[in-house]
């Protein structure tokens, strides 16, 4: 079924509910827990997403909540590429909330992970925390900025641009909570993984199909930013 | 054989060397507090030379570091709520703390002139050595329990942060 339709639908199922009878419908259903699932088989590394959440959130040239970087990794065929989205992982154990010294970071009802922009002071601290660097200080608005799920279109019943907008229908977003949601009958039925295991932090973005060397620190020799820096001595490792 | 990257994104770094130039000032501030306090505390010199360095270290330590918030009007925040979980929160305590006294130290031992020392000046003293102390602890633990950063990650790091200041 279309991932799509399927969440317009629930969404606009859940507001009737809510309205018909909302003592019956909080008592009876679980929270949502939201989360997303990248099927990397579907990744053609178009950039579309990264387009279309810079134009969704107004985020700052040069600035990411979510982007594509494309890598060539050896295989036993000769070279092939790997696409790899990243974006916050809305971890259950997110080292970026306990460090805010003004508590302007925090977890929303439906798990994902925001900031109050009028409290956040911008000490970059949350943004030193996360193992992903997931976080930014936003050039436009000067404080601590990241994915936010797209919090004001799901809110209302909408997907996160990324996943309207992604062509192959890489991007998968739901409930997962609710074990009838695509993304929870999808991981039911592949193996995913999560980036950095070794931090414990319980990401909430998945992937299928992720090569190990991309899971943690991936160890590069040589490309664009080596050329970009003009570096002398190609290798770096990109979290 | 390491990935070759085709397409990447460049994150820029968040401290600013105002970062670096804080911790160096504060540093050296809290450890010239602390030979202060250890001079006073065994009696073997009034160390008004360590006062003067702790003092005016003190307080040119705010600077860079309101410096390196990128919304320095906001810092009333970190006063307006409690976050005891973060140690830069603490921080934000023990940094006017530690100023307000030196200060008030510097004052009491100008003022005293070549007269001896009383109860309230050692006890001040002894005051600031602790705050110091906490100074130092606050730094090295709010970088040391980054994990996300591997080299601030480490038992050594604390130490040798404390051992340079
Ligand atoms: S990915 Fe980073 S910013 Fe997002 S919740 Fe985890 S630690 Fe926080
Ligand atoms: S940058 Fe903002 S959200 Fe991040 S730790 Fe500092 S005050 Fe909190």
């Amino acid at each position: 079924m279309n991932s799509r339709r399927e969440f317009l639908k629930l969404a606009m199922a859940g507001s009737t509910a809510a309205v018909a009878a909302p003592t019956a419908a909080s008592a009876q259903a679980k929270p949502k827990r939201w989360g997303m699932l990248v099927d990397l088989r579907k990744c053609i590394g178009c950039q579309a997403c990264t387009v279309a959440c810079t134009i969704e959130n107004d985020v700052p040239e040069g600035q990411h909540r979510t982007a594509v970087p494309v890598y060539e990794l050896d295989g036993p065929d000769g070279p092939s590429q790997a696409v790899l989205p990243r974006l916050c992982n809305h971890c259950d154990e997110p080292p970026c909330i306990p460090v805010c010294p003004v508590n302007a970071t925090f977890k929303t009802d439906e798990g994902a992970v925001v900031v109050e922009a009028e409290q956040c002071v911008a000490c970059g601290y949350c943004v030193q925390a996360c193992p992903y660097e997931a976080r930014f200080i936003n050039h436009k608005t000067g404080v601590a900025d990241k994915c936010t799920f797209c919090v004001h279109r799901t809110s209302v019943g909408l997907l996160p641009a990324c996943v309207e907008t992604c062509v192959g229908n890489a991007r998968v977003f739901g409930d997962l909570n609710d074990p009838e949601s695509d993304i929870r009958k999808l991981m039911a039925q592949h193996e995913t993984k999560g980036l950095r295991p070794e931090f414990k932090t319980g990401p909430n973005v998945y992937y299928i199909g992720l090569d190990d060397r991309l899971a943690s620190t991936v160890a590069v020799g040589g490309g664009a930013r080596d050329l970009r820096q003009g570096l002398e001595t190609p290798a770096h490792g990109e979290v | 054989m390491p990935a070759v990257d085709l397409m990447s994104f460049d994150h820029e770094a968040v401290w600013r060397p105002w970062a670096v130039a804080y911790f160096l000032l504060v540093g050296t501030g809290a450890g010239a507090a602390l030979l202060l306090a250890y001079a006073r505390l065994v009696r073997v010199a009034e160390a008004k030379g360590a006062l003067i360095v702790a003092a005016s270290f003190a307080l040119a330590s705010g600077l860079p570091l309101l410096a390196d918030l990128h919304q320095p009007a906001r810092f009333m925040h970190f006063y307006s709520g409690a976050a005891p979980g973060s140690i830069m929160w603490w921080g934000s305590w023990f940094l006017p703390l530690f100023i307000g006294s030196t200060l008030l130290l510097a004052f009491m031992t100008g003022r005293r002139g070549n007269a001896p020392m009383c109860a309230g000046e050692r006890t001040l003293t002894m005051i600031v050595g602790v705050l110091a102390l906490c100074i130092l602890g606050y730094t090295a633990g709010e970088m040391s329990v980054v994990s996300a950063r591997p080299v601030w990650n480490t038992l050594g790091f604390p130490v040798v942060l404390i051992l340079t200041a």
